[in-house]
């Protein structure tokens, strides 16, 4: 009984885990297929999609001010640009990255590919680590 | 006003509840769903006596295996998140009472599944709510998002 219900979970936990992977790979492969208009910077390019509303929002900036060094302004000490995109304000750019839930973060590029989204607060070491796979890290 | 919220403690708690509703699951323990259930209503109501955040503030913190995340950031939502999981675990423990397993099971699942989005995604999907409520000028939440600083 008891092995017959731990096995339901891991089972459960596999799908889960394998449908979230698959979901993401999916929309990768779609914003990737749909060359975002906004992507090809020749630098790579952190993408943050917010809006006034979002409750998380204020402490992803902070946590995005700590991964620019500089806690302000657009320069990742010349690694890497930041871009904010109010989904409020730019709808159809949300519509394009195929926005669903907020703060989403996006990495692209110098090529303007998206490497890595991430839905939800993402706190900074994890940024960090995906900045430095696409050679934007410190 | 300064408004601090540990988001460490936030993980733990919900990482608790994750785990503990798990392993009633396996053990098919309706009294363990009611022991998380009293745990996560409790600390709603006195958040001092929440015994999953204590655990954290006294054991963890101080062992060094978990380390602060100190974020501005209004403690409210996510004590109404808890408060919201607290409920539907108590409506878990009442259908598995009246013998409804799969009712109460979903309703335990449900938590399990909020909770992992919180600790594994970052959506407070209780706050969300929260917040919500207080865009339509629902009286008792009164906390809207905090502006960026």
């Amino acid at each position: 009984m008891i092995w017959e219900r731990v096995l339901i979970i891991l089972l459960l936990g596999l799908v889960g885990t394998g449908a979230y992977t698959a979901f993401k790979q999916l929309h990768l492969r779609r914003v990737n297929g749909r060359q975002p208009a906004a992507a090809a910077s020749g630098q790579p390019t952190l993408l943050y999609f917010r809006s006034e509303a979002c409750a998380a929002c204020p402490t992803q900036s902070r946590y995005l001010a700590q991964v620019m060094g500089s806690g302000e302004g657009g320069e990742g000490n010349g690694r890497f640009t930041l871009q904010q995109i109010d989904v409020d304000a730019n709808p159809d750019q949300a519509r394009q990255y195929g926005i669903m839930t907020l703060p989403t973060t996006m990495l692209l590029d110098a090529a303007g590919k998206v490497r890595e989204i991430n839905y939800g607060l993402t706190p900074p070491h994890k940024l960090q680590q995906q900045l430095k796979t696409i050679g934007a890290g410190n | 006003m300064d408004r601090k919220v540990d988001q460490s403690a936030l993980k733990v708690n919900q990482a608790f509840i994750i785990g503990l509703l798990l392993l009633a699951y396996a053990l098919d323990s309706v009294w363990l769903v009611a022991f998380v259930g009293a745990v996560m209503l409790l600390g709603t109501a006195v958040p001092s006596l929440s015994l999953f955040k204590r655990t954290y503030q006294h054991l963890l913190k101080p062992a060094g295996l978990v380390k602060p995340d100190i974020v501005t950031d209004n403690p409210e939502p996510h004590r109404f998140a808890q408060g919201f999981g607290g409920v539907v675990v108590a409506l878990a423990v009442i259908a598995l009472l009246a013998g409804q397993p799969l009712v109460g099971w979903a309703l335990a699942g449900l938590v399990v599944v909020l909770a992992a989005l919180n600790l594994f995604l970052g959506f407070c999907a209780g706050c969300f709510v929260y917040y919500q409520l207080n865009r339509f000028g629902v009286p008792g939440f009164n906390h809207s998002p905090l502006a960026k600083s």
